[in-house]
């Protein structure tokens, strides 16, 4: 998305991050379960509106 | 809502109405943009031609069309459809367009394909629920992948995409690949 590391936090979602569009919505999902070895679910994508669900999310994912 | 077929948790899947036709329907299928990756959409469309097809959807068998509806407006944004269902050997293709503008960012394409994939796998009973896409489209090709498609053809060079000749993709996700990833006990990749 273009935006630094140290700039992302719990409350960053497509309402802060303007580059934040579904392309990169989707490209979110696809490397965040890339990366932590999960495999999300419909409702689970579904579920993931700004990095505080996802990070939600992935605490209800065994293994992460 | 209005007569829902499938509820999510922003949008609401139903039968198209004859308001929808003369709403703004027509115009997505004559933009530009909208209308750059529909195979059968190069010629402007009319809010005739919408009625004709909105008449040919009400008594088809082999293709069901669904309107995607804001819940919180109660406003027509988009449309998605299973078409050329085979019912013999229950497959058929899978197409989503959401043709508001201010509507195409956000979580409403990937509930829609949600709710359509659930319809068609739960309700219809289809085995396979194929898809047909430009290379070129990178967001088609993403919300495939998101939802575990699986490439499985490629025509070369078939497409022409604003001034090149890109390839056909052709996907497909099977009804048993869905279940498992979306039964309660699939939390991981094995």
């Amino acid at each position: 998305m273009g935006v630094a590391a140290h700039e992302v936090t719990e409350t960053s979602s497509p309402d802060t991050i303007e580059s934040w569009d579904s392309l990169q919505h989707m490209k979110l999902i696809l490397a965040v379960e890339e990366a932590f070895g999960v495999q999300f679910s419909d409702r689970d994508i579904v579920s993931i509106k700004d990095v505080q669900s996802l990070i939600a999310l992935l605490g209800r994912k065994p293994g992460t | 809502m209005y007569n829902p077929y499938a509820e999510g948790d922003v949008i609401y899947l139903r039968h198209p109405t004859s308001q929808d036709v003369e709403g703004r329907w027509h115009e997505w299928l004559s933009d530009e943009d909208t209308t750059r990756w529909l195979s059968q959409r190069q010629w402007p469309n009319s809010v005739e031609k919408q009625r004709e097809f909105y008449e040919s959807c009400r008594h088809a068998h082999d293709r069901l069309v669904l309107s995607i509806v804001d819940k919180k407006t109660d406003r027509h944004i988009g449309v998605c459809s299973l078409s050329a269902i085979n019912w013999i050997s229950r497959y058929g293709d899978i197409a989503i367009l959401i043709g508001e503008a201010e509507f195409k960012t956000g979580p409403y394409v990937l509930e829609g394909m949600s709710l359509l994939l659930r319809i068609a796998f739960d309700r219809l009973n289809l085995r396979i629920v194929k898809s047909v896409y430009a290379a070129s489209n990178e967001a088609s090709q993403k919300i495939h992948d998101v939802f575990r498609f699986e490439e499985v053809g490629r025509v070369k060079g078939l497409i022409w995409d604003r001034g090149q000749y890109v390839d056909s993709v052709i996907a497909m996700l099977h009804s048993d690949d869905w279940r498992a990833r979306n039964s309660p006990s699939s939390k991981s990749k094995p």
